[in-house]
């Protein structure tokens, strides 16, 4: 089907992201942030993001193992500094769920979906074109970075302003011309819109739904 | 092109504001990494956070001078960094409206209050710290789990009322810094290249 989505309702997805936040903050037991990243790299291996999976899975290796092995056997001084890893695999979770969320939800899906919850134009076209744009930045800036390269720039100074100059004249461009294309294909019609991508709430929505919330509402209890 | 001097926002003041806004993400997110390799760079990265995203803030301003754009774009990175804390949102959307009211005030063209609002918007992100702040006990009681008491008391030297202080003077030279770098890029570059007047 025509931009059919490959994962959840990107409702319940948005729902998921919530409820990861609140296991996350409410300090639970260590089996219960373990239960909810393997079900959420589950969910990716079912939906076919494994490239996406086994990054995630690895990283919160990685973290484990620093928090687990590294910190309490070096000094004081390496230990603190390392300390934000800590941290970042204390909110890893929520990265999980946010990138499950991402791989698994087209932007256009992602708009019905802001649509049909009644969210102002305003923030789902800002929030759409944040998404598309933040590939073209990566391009844009390697293009620079050789450009650079090329001219053999010296300086730290010039090295910034050489590169950030240009990349904000780009972006500039850049938001000019999707504007005037976005304008062009009525954006600004007051009509109410429609879409060819159709969502709905399926069986498996609800139990993903039913299984996250008794997961967060154990992770309450417990904490 | 119908730009009429109406205070109404059109989309593609929306659009614009947000491919620069993408551009002020990007910079978090980058101090943000560099911030989990040490700890202190993490307290410093505001700063650097608010020197670098100043040109991107001016030019927002003297690209769009109408309400809304900066109140989307503190939005959009709270909704996007409330993996990392849900009190950024918070912060982000006092931020974004106080930001949006000294613009107002200055009807978006007087440099000191488009320098006001611009330190509120760099403090928008400070929501960033509230956990280790104000749950510090429970972050260092759901750290005693697995870490040792000698790292832990580490841990809480490091998280003190003085660095505080400090993260907040930081952030303020910071965006002043920025503000003025922003200024300058835009006099030198921007208005040149008729990109903004």
């Amino acid at each position: 089907m025509y931009g059919k989505s490959r994962g959840l309702d990107p409702r319940i997805g948005m729902i998921l992201i919530i409820l990861s936040v609140v296991i996350v903050f409410s300090h639970t037991k260590l089996y219960i942030e373990w239960i909810f990243m393997s079900s959420i790299l589950f969910l990716m291996y079912c939906f076919g993001v494994r490239k996406t999976m086994f990054q995630i899975l690895a990283g919160y290796l990685v973290l484990c193992v620093i928090q687990v092995l590294v910190i309490p056997n070096v000094n004081v001084t390496l230990a603190s500094m390392i300390s934000v890893a800590v941290y970042f695999k204390m909110i890893f979770p929520c990265g999980a769920a946010v990138a499950l969320f991402c791989a698994t939800t087209p932007v256009r899906v992602l708009l019905e979906a802001f649509r049909r919850m009644h969210i102002p134009l305003s923030v789902s076209v800002a929030v759409a074109v944040s998404a598309r744009y933040f590939p073209t930045l990566k391009d844009e800036l390697t293009a620079i970075w050789n450009a650079m390269r090329l001219r053999n720039i010296k300086g730290m100074e010039q090295k910034i302003e050489s590169m950030y100059v240009p990349l904000l004249m780009s972006a500039v461009k850049t938001g000019e011309e999707l504007a005037q294309s976005a304008i062009v294909r009525g954006i600004e019609n007051p009509a109410p819109k429609t879409s060819i991508v159709e969502i709905r709430i399926r069986l498996l929505d609800v139990l993903v739904l039913v299984y996250f919330l008794l997961l967060a509402g154990a992770a309450i209890w417990l904490g | 092109m119908s730009r009429e001097s109406s205070s109404k926002l059109s989309m593609k003041d929306i659009i614009i504001a947000s491919v620069l806004g993408v551009i002020c993400i990007a910079i978090r997110f980058l101090f943000m990494i560099l911030g989990g390799i040490l700890p202190v760079a993490w307290f410093a990265s505001h700063m650097f956070d608010a020197i670098f995203i100043g040109p991107v803030y001016m030019l927002i301003v003297a690209k769009t001078r109408r309400t809304g754009p900066v109140f989307v774009i503190s939005l959009v990175t709270g909704i996007i960094f409330i993996s990392a804390a849900i009190s950024i949102v918070v912060s982000e959307i006092i931020a974004g409206i106080l930001a949006e009211l000294a613009l107002r005030k200055g009807k978006f063209e007087n440099k000191f209050w488009i320098m006001i609002s611009y330190v509120i918007f760099s403090f928008g992100f400070i929501g960033d710290f509230y956990l280790l702040w104000f749950h510090k006990e429970s972050f260092l009681k759901y750290s005693e789990n697995f870490m040792n008491a000698e790292y832990l008391d580490a841990l809480s030297r490091l998280v003190s009322v003085p660095t505080m202080i400090f993260i907040i003077a930081s952030i303020l030279i910071g965006s002043l810094a920025g503000g003025f770098l922003g200024f300058k890029l835009m006099r030198k570059h921007f208005v040149k290249a008729g990109v903004a007047q």
